[in-house]
């Protein structure tokens, strides 16, 4: 099983799979209270690509997406990074919380320094790339305040370019702009393609915005009745704007979706 | 500016409560004194407490015990009163500060161990659990009983009674880390190590300092306790004696005295405490 070398046709286009996802189940509680959270998902994330996972709450979105982090173990199954399997946490996949997950202690530029600090950067190279992510989100002005004294929006964009910053392989993202106002909303949403179209990394973005997973991604997983039952493929290219958002057909996929998730 | 206004307004109020203390204290003192000839020992008056109590302490001097004063006759008593107060005082903030900085050392670097290494809690959490229900102040004869009447008994003393609060505290702070920053560091790429250096070490901050805060009451306390029963100097000692021989004035100075000392130190200790959760959100 070498998926390095993998290589798989979808759509006529020859695409490397960078996640593999192999019969993953995970059970919590044992005997009485055993719940079944998801059974045997099997599935393909290729390289460059970026996909959402969408589905009802509780449905074991992030708990996949915590297993793929490595913070969560599978009762069955492997998830497989370049063919490499996922037994721990690690830099190569960065992971943005929903909740607000940047350390209060720190200024906004620690915040972004902290990945390379882990890493023994010097002060000063360590200072000067976080400016330049900072920079990326539009923060540069508020490298010195603690974060208690930002909004909602600009933690969420101090954890972008905190993560961003740390150069992970792999990004995953857990409803990370699902606190937010929908103008902070669409604002982050446009941050996030312009930052992500820059190196393409694989991305895997958990979500119950359906709007939100057709506008990021290139494939959406609808994940319900403890499997992915439906995948969809975005026929948008990009770059998107968001004159996208109010396209027939793009509110022809919402409708589509709406139908897969929405409660019978 | 607006800084500078809030302080003068405080200060002003301090002085309002100062000078209605000072009103009923001695118009109480001079109501009793036209009922009884034992005014002067069940509420004496300031002036009493200013002339007659401080040089009064001139036996309490160099390790003096009250009584009679012991040294060159015709020394100024008044000179020596004070300096017998600030030779019991450091005497007894040294202890304080001693017991609680020890105390802390010992309790929240124990809590430290016991929060990151879960043998070490298994193994030491139920003793702790259990002694940390003795009330400290029955403890005070078997400390007497095994150290004597001796600084060294004292100190564990205190010591012991901040480290047993201080302990449980860490492991609370510990316990209290918001998951998401352990698990966000993870994903950063930190080692353990790194995970405890810095994330748990920055979170449980202002938890100790919470801790400390009573930690500091407590070590006064203490003390206070520990020198009513089982010392020959300090100010609680000067305070037991001064009772004993029905020195009510004497015993007024030295609570004055305490009062000053413990509103220094709360609010020393209050701009550390500022400063270390300056980053926590209000």
């Amino acid at each position: 099983m070498q998926s390095d070398e993998q290589k798989e046709s979808v759509l006529g286009e020859e695409k490397t799979v960078k996640i593999r996802l192999e019969n993953i189940s995970k059970i919590f509680g044992v005997a009485k209270t055993k719940l079944v959270v998801f059974q045997d998902i099997n599935a393909e994330i290729f390289k460059q690509e970026f996909v959402s996972v969408i589905g009802p709450s509780g449905g074991g979105k992030s708990t996949l997406l915590f297993i793929m982090a490595g913070l969560l173990p599978t009762t069955e199954g492997r998830v497989l990074i370049d063919g490499k399997e996922v037994t721990e946490p690690g830099r190569d996949r960065g992971l943005v919380f929903q909740q607000d997950s940047i350390f209060p202690w720190r200024s906004v530029i620690e915040n972004v320094e902290y990945g390379l600090e882990l890493r023994s950067v010097s002060q000063k190279e360590r200072r000067e790339v976080a400016m330049n992510y900072l920079k990326l989100v539009n923060l540069e002005k508020f490298a010195n305040f603690w974060p208690k004294e930002l909004s909602g929006g600009m933690k969420k964009r101090v954890a972008l370019a905190m993560v961003w910053a740390n150069q992970p392989d792999v990004l995953l993202m857990d409803e990370p702009f699902g606190s937010l106002d929908y103008p902070t909303k669409v604002d982050l949403q446009n941050k996030l393609l312009e930052m992500w179209g820059r190196d393409k990394k694989t991305t895997v973005f958990v979500t119950h915005d359906i709007e939100e997973a057709v506008f990021l991604s290139d494939r959406i997983f609808v994940l319900t009745d403890g499997n992915i039952r439906h995948t969809l493929k975005v026929p948008f290219g990009r770059p998107r704007t968001d004159d996208l958002r109010t396209d027939k057909e793009f509110q022809e996929i919402r409708r589509q979706l709406w139908g897969y998730t929405a409660r019978g | 500016m607006f800084q500078f206004r809030m302080l003068l307004s405080q200060v002003k109020s301090a002085i309002i409560g100062i000078a209605v203390i000072i009103a009923f204290w001695e118009g109480a003192a001079y109501y009793l004194k036209g009922m009884t000839p034992y005014a002067h020992i069940i509420l004496p008056t300031i002036e009493q407490c200013l002339t007659e109590a401080i040089p009064g302490m001139a036996p309490f001097f160099w390790g003096g015990q009250g009584g009679l004063f012991q040294g060159q006759a015709g020394a100024n008593l008044y000179l020596i009163g004070l300096l017998a107060l600030a030779q019991n005082s450091a005497i007894t903030v040294l202890r304080i500060i001693s017991g609680l900085v020890w105390g802390a050392i010992v309790g929240i670097g124990t809590g430290i161990m016991m929060g990151m290494n879960d043998k070490v809690r298994k193994f030491l959490e139920p003793p702790i659990e259990l002694i940390r229900t003795i009330p400290l102040l029955t403890l005070i004869p078997l400390f007497m009983y095994w150290f004597g009447i001796s600084e060294i008994g004292r100190f564990l003393y205190i010591v012991y009674g901040v480290a047993v609060v201080l302990v449980i505290n860490t492991i609370n702070a510990i316990d209290n880390v918001p998951p998401v920053y352990k698990q966000f560091s993870l994903t950063m790429g930190a080692s353990r190590g790194q995970v405890f250096r810095t994330v748990v070490l920055p979170a449980i901050v202002p938890g100790l300092a919470g801790g400390l805060k009573f930690a500091l009451a407590l070590s006064w306390a203490l003390t206070l306790a520990a020198e009513y029963l089982n010392a020959l100097s300090g100010l609680g000692r000067i305070v037991i004696l001064s009772e004993i021989h029905l020195f009510t004035d004497r015993m007024i100075v030295v609570v004055v005295l305490l009062i000053i000392y413990s509103l220094v130190l709360y609010a020393a200790f209050m701009r550390f405490y500022r400063f270390v959760t300056r980053w926590m959100p209000s």
